[in-house]
């Protein structure tokens, strides 16, 4: 009969699992990952795993929710950290290829990754909402101020998808190497910037 | 001892090879592609795989080099057909980018996977996507000839791609809000990257009358 186990044991445990699942899963793909496995990359008998979690799709859930809590946390922090409305987004906009690049495996299985039955989930269901929300809450501060203008779900929605088509052309090693990262970042956000101004939609009215 | 194909042939299986290794990545991620499961969907044997490549890497990179050369070809088609106004090119080339994505999901995957080796291992890969690189340049330099698009056309190719990239693989995913229409939010991408990159003032003012890519 297995002793039972302290809070600090039980969460030491799954943030191991968690991070060797979050390397497996990549790796692997999720077809090709078992519970079996996992529990030989730990160390630990075939049955352990399946005293914290169901199955492996429950421990993909709670991987994929653990990176979306730690993007959502560096986001919410580099929000935070400045008033100023333009500060504020490009703080977020850094945050965010930050976290991409130095977590690869974690943004993969978030956003690159379509799991079936997500929304059974409710946890994972959380984490997903939450870090949605810091990716949008820049962008309505923005409009608030009239640096925006338009639907703040669409503008936050095309944002998102150039930053990430960015992030993912170059862990993919697609773009141009003659062209430095830096400076297409750059030319990206001055071109939404422009293109969501104001200014924009008044010479597209006229 | 196996009796020599010809060259059709060689061809005719290779490019089998490749779609059904396309079709496992996929459906079960990389792992899924091994000799085995390869030669059992084409029903051969398990060593037939081998004359032809030297091991899976080497399969998926060719299924990757094949793509790239056929979402070239049909970018080119698309400039071609597109007519005389460079607006209209424009909509046409973007079109035949998203119709590609969307009907060869599998391969589009794989050609921008994540974790996949380093080009320089795969001269032929390596080619191929930088030819794809080399037709949206020369696109986006059309449209800076016409006074359409300012600012580097090389700069401005490649973020205009991976802000077009970015929408496709999140659609592909399953990631775009489901109370959003995704025609709606491409048409504002597009939109958007048209006014950023307005000659007027450089990276500059919007021109409303332009609309690259506009689907």
């Amino acid at each position: 009969m297995p002793k039972s186990l302290s809070q600090s044991e039980i969460d030491d445990f799954r943030a191991r699992l968690i991070s060797v699942a979050e390397r497996l899963f990549v790796e692997r793909g999720r077809d090709e990952v078992s519970m079996r496995q996992l529990a030989q990359e730990l160390g630990v008998s075939v049955m352990t795993p399946y005293r914290y979690f169901k199955d492996k799709d429950d421990i993909l859930a709670a991987t994929r929710a653990s990176g979306f809590d730690r993007f959502a946390d560096a986001l919410e922090t580099a929000y935070a950290s400045v008033e100023d409305p333009v500060q504020r987004s490009r703080m977020v906009g850094e945050a965010y290829l930050k976290f991409a690049f130095e977590n690869p495996a974690a943004y993969r299985l978030m956003f690159d990754l379509t799991q079936p039955n997500e929304e059974d989930y409710p946890e994972l269901a959380r984490a997903g909402e939450r870090a949605r929300k810091t990716m949008s809450a820049h962008v309505e501060c923005l409009l608030r101020a009239g640096v925006l203008e338009g639907d703040p779900e669409v503008i936050a929605h095309v944002c998102w998808a150039a930053i990430h088509g960015l992030v993912v052309l170059k862990l993919a090693d697609k773009i141009a190497p003659n062209i430095p990262f830096e400076t297409l970042w750059l030319q990206m956000s001055r071109a939404l910037n422009v293109g969501f101004g104001p200014r924009s939609r008044l010479t597209a009215a006229a | 001892m196996p009796r020599s194909l010809t060259p059709p042939e060689v061809e005719g299986f290779r490019s089998r090879l490749i779609g059904v290794a396309a079709r496992l990545f996929a459906e079960g991620g990389p792992a899924a592609v091994n000799m085995r499961n390869l030669s059992e969907q084409l029903n051969v044997s398990v060593m037939t795989p081998y004359r032809y490549f030297r091991d899976k890497d080497e399969i998926l990179a060719a299924a990757r080099a094949w793509g790239f050369d056929a979402l070239s070809d049909a970018l080119s088609t698309a400039f071609e057909a597109g007519g005389d106004e460079c607006v209209d090119r424009a909509r046409s080339v973007a079109y035949a980018y998203l119709t590609f994505a969307f009907e060869n999901d599998a391969v589009y995957k794989l050609m921008f996977d994540l974790s996949q080796p380093s080009e320089t291992e795969y001269p032929d890969l390596a080619r191929a996507a930088a030819r794809m690189r080399v037709v949206l340049v020369d696109y986006v330099r059309n449209l800076a000839e016409a006074g359409l698009v300012g600012g580097e056309p090389e700069l401005a190719a490649h973020v205009f791609w991976a802000a077009f990239h970015g929408l496709v693989v999140l659609k592909l995913s399953d990631k775009v809000s489901p109370h959003l229409d995704f025609e709606e939010v491409w048409r504002e991408l597009t939109r958007a990257l048209t006014a950023g990159f307005a000659p007027a003032e450089g990276v500059g003012a919007g021109d409303g009358e332009v609309r690259l890519f506009a689907a």
